[in-house]
């Protein structure tokens, strides 16, 4: 045993490497098969050291593609001769030819759950960018895309923008919506991408998609412009109320800032007016929203069914319905309750 | 005679009972009984302390006395012969795989290019350097380590408790009677295996008889409910059932994350990793010593000198025949899937039952109390 602990002990040594024998990934974008049938992985990682604040920060892509996740690490490793680390990586972008089939992320899921560096704590993004224009964008060192990416991988993602972990993601199962992503001119924020059992479906813009956020996420600081002003949501609250025979009001008390108001000549001052108009104004959004996840996505995104199958299993197996099904038959009611607490120049 | 204290004592036990099965538990209790392993937990730690509190009662009334005369005394030569038997064949089972399964989470996680084999030779060597000191060092240390897993413990849990989400926990009790007897029994395969170890090392204890043993080892056990109810919680809360149940180490899973806050671990797992090493390097010396005393006692002083080196030998056969992928999935498969009955499990409950049945008949020599 003496003999082993040396053997070993003087083999792991000189086997140990050094940081810079790591390729520390930030982020990964998975990108769907080509016409060979290879799936694309870029490994992005940044050379800005995490310590030193000031330094100009700037980001290695590595282009691999292979017949699965583990083929393109391996790639990856041979082509900069480093060993791919992923202890330190923070998102991962699903480029919408990724999600085109729910095999795709079973094989990305199986990877993770395999690989014990992978945290469960991921932010998860689908990106649009079919012409891999945000891999140029990095390695030409475009500042206001490096800057969009700094702020999605290296610091926290902005308040207020929805951001959905990989822990969130797995345990929301089979329906749930993910921040979209587009990259045209520059990177940005298109709103929400409805995922059905890993598959995209399709994209909301802002609007809905601030409305997908207050009714699952509780968010605050979500900006709206409605017709007569801007105000800003500081602390959404959400109950929902199953009142049986499929039957759900959600109630959804909001705390806002007015920022701006333009009321006309006949505007009073009246604040419990504006409340009025703008919880209409979030209804009649809401509601449109629902119909078009109904009919349009046919995806329970809400997690309706989910909801039903947490809260009332018994009710739930006697249905015997998928969850989709249930969303769709279900009736589903929003009271606002809005609250103006500060407000800015109104006239 | 003695080389303990009480306290060491009471910190060594609490740290052997966390030790085995930690970070695989919840895996295998969310796969029989989903998110409803809590009752499974508390049904277990009762078990468990039943256990230990009839090893005590017994031990209680034969305060000048090793178990091993107690044994002889309860059972006769041959009976306590089979008794003692039972109880080595545990420690020896319970160590083997201990150490396997750190070694395996070892080359998971930290050297991962490093044969199995290896690091197993090297993490046991460390264990009989340890055992072959007095008992008094695998004391101080168990009394030193106790507040830092303690504290290690309770940080993560702050750390990861802002990724809960309860809604994961539901729906509750929808399990049937029987997936709450598996989940029982699979709880019960592993913990308090430490017991094994109990009755050898009380006669070593200073003062123990003076002391509220029941009351103390019954906050041990409420303790170690705690954390593995916390830790069963934060595993269905943040990964699900469904995950929790796929994952080999789910509680590492948990606490894996880099977080720009935390910076100063770089890697929270660190802390659990370290925790999980200290409380292998404890379970398995403990259980080692009480290998060492059970020789001690039975074979002459002049042979007692080798006995480390053919327990030694025993124990990394027997971590050997584990590492078979057959073998060691026939002896895993087995244990996992033991039944309440699992012999270390119903081991206490025989001595008691023995030693009750001699009381009725009269035939003991000093009984004192009951």
């Amino acid at each position: 045993m003496f003999a082993a602990a040396f053997i070993a002990t003087f083999f792991g040594v000189e086997k140990t490497g050094s940081l810079d024998d790591l390729n520390l990934v930030s982020f990964v974008i998975m990108r769907g098969k080509d016409e060979s049938g290879l799936y694309g992985v870029d490994f992005v990682s940044s050379t800005g050291s995490g310590s030193d604040k000031d330094s100009e920060i700037a980001y290695n892509v590595i282009s691999t593609r292979g017949k699965s996740f583990s083929e393109c690490v391996d790639e990856a490793e041979d082509m900069t001769a480093k060993a791919v680390f992923f202890g330190h990586m923070k998102s991962v972008f699903f480029e919408e030819s990724f999600l085109a089939e729910s095999e795709n992320f079973k094989m990305f899921n199986e990877y993770v759950s395999r690989n014990s560096y992978f945290n469960f704590y991921l932010t998860m993004y689908v990106l649009s960018d079919k012409e891999a224009k945000l891999c140029a964008a990095l390695e030409e060192g475009e500042k206001p895309v490096i800057d969009f990416v700094n702020n999605m991988v290296r610091k926290f993602p902005l308040e207020g923008t929805l951001t959905v972990k990989y822990n969130e993601y797995i345990t929301a199962q089979p329906c749930v919506c993910l921040p979209y992503l587009k990259m045209e001119e520059s990177l940005s924020f298109y709103g929400t991408a409805v995922i059905n059992e890993n598959k995209l479906i399709r994209s909301y813009p802002h609007k809905e998609s601030k409305i997908y956020k207050i009714l699952t996420d509780s968010g605050n600081n979500i900006f709206f412009n409605f017709d007569k002003g801007d105000m800003h949501v500081r602390q959404a609250d959400v109950k929902i109320d199953y009142e049986g025979g499929l039957k759900f009001v959600y109630k959804v008390k909001l705390r806002c800032h007015l920022d701006a108001y333009d009321g006309g000549e006949s505007f009073n001052g009246d604040l419990s007016a504006v409340e009025k108009e703008i919880s209409e104004y979030l209804t009649e959004i809401t509601y449109d929203y629902i119909k078009s996840l109904k009919y349009e996505a046919k995806s329970d995104a809400l997690g309706i069914g989910r909801y039903l199958y947490r809260h009332d299993n018994g009710e739930y197996n006697k249905l015997d319905m998928s969850d989709y099904e249930i969303f769709e038959a279900s009736e589903i009611k929003v009271d606002y309750d809005v609250r103006i607490v500060r407000n800015g120049i109104i006239y | 005679m003695y080389d303990i204290t009480y306290k060491q004592f009471k910190n060594m036990f609490f740290i052997v009972y966390l030790a085995l099965n930690f970070i695989t538990f919840p895996s295998k209790l969310a796969d029989c009984v989903g998110s409803d392993g809590l009752l499974c937990l508390v049904l277990s730690i009762a078990i468990g302390y039943a256990g230990c509190a009839l090893t005590f009662k017994v031990m209680t009334a034969y305060p000048s006395r090793s178990f091993i005369e107690i044994l002889k005394d309860i059972f006769g030569k041959t009976g306590g012969g089979v008794v003692l038997g039972l109880y080595v064949i545990n420690i020896l089972h319970f160590v083997s795989y201990v150490i396997r399964l750190i070694s395996e989470q070892v080359v998971v996680y930290i050297l991962r290019d490093h044969p199995l084999l290896m690091v197993e030779a090297i993490l046991f060597l460390t264990v009989m350097l340890i055992s072959l000191k007095r008992l008094r060092t695998l004391g101080n240390v168990s009394q030193i380590l106790f507040r830092v897993i303690i504290l290690s413990l309770g940080l993560l849990a702050l750390i990861v408790a802002k990724t809960i989400m309860f809604e994961n926990m539901l729906p509750l009790f929808t399990s049937g009677a029987k997936d709450y007897l598996r989940g029982t029994a699979v709880c019960n395969s592993y913990l308090f295996s430490g017991s094994m170890a109990l009755p050898f090392l009380i006669p070593f204890v200073k003062n123990i008889y003076e002391k509220p043993i029941y009351r103390d080892f019954l906050f041990i056990a409420l303790g170690v409910l705690g954390f593995f109810a916390l830790f069963y919680v934060l595993c269905i809360t943040i990964l699900g059932v469904q995950t929790t149940s796929e994952l080999l180490f789910p509680a590492f899973s948990i606490v894996q994350s880099d977080n720009s806050r935390s910076a100063f671990f770089e890697r929270f797992e660190v802390l659990l990793l370290v925790s999980v090493v200290y409380f292998f390097f404890i379970y398995a010396s403990v259980m080692f010593r009480s290998l060492l005393i059970i020789s001690d006692e039975l074979l002459p002083p002049k042979k007692t000198v080798y006995a480390p080196y053919v327990i030694g030998s025993v124990i990394f056969g027997l971590v050997i025949f584990l590492n078979g992928s057959t073998t060691g999935k026939l002896v895993y498969d087995f244990f996992n899937s033991s039944s309440l009955t699992s012999p270390h499990a119903l081991l206490p409950f025989v001595v008691y039952a023995g030693f009750v049945l001699k009381r009725k008949k009269g035939e003991s020599f000093c009984i004192k109390k009951l």
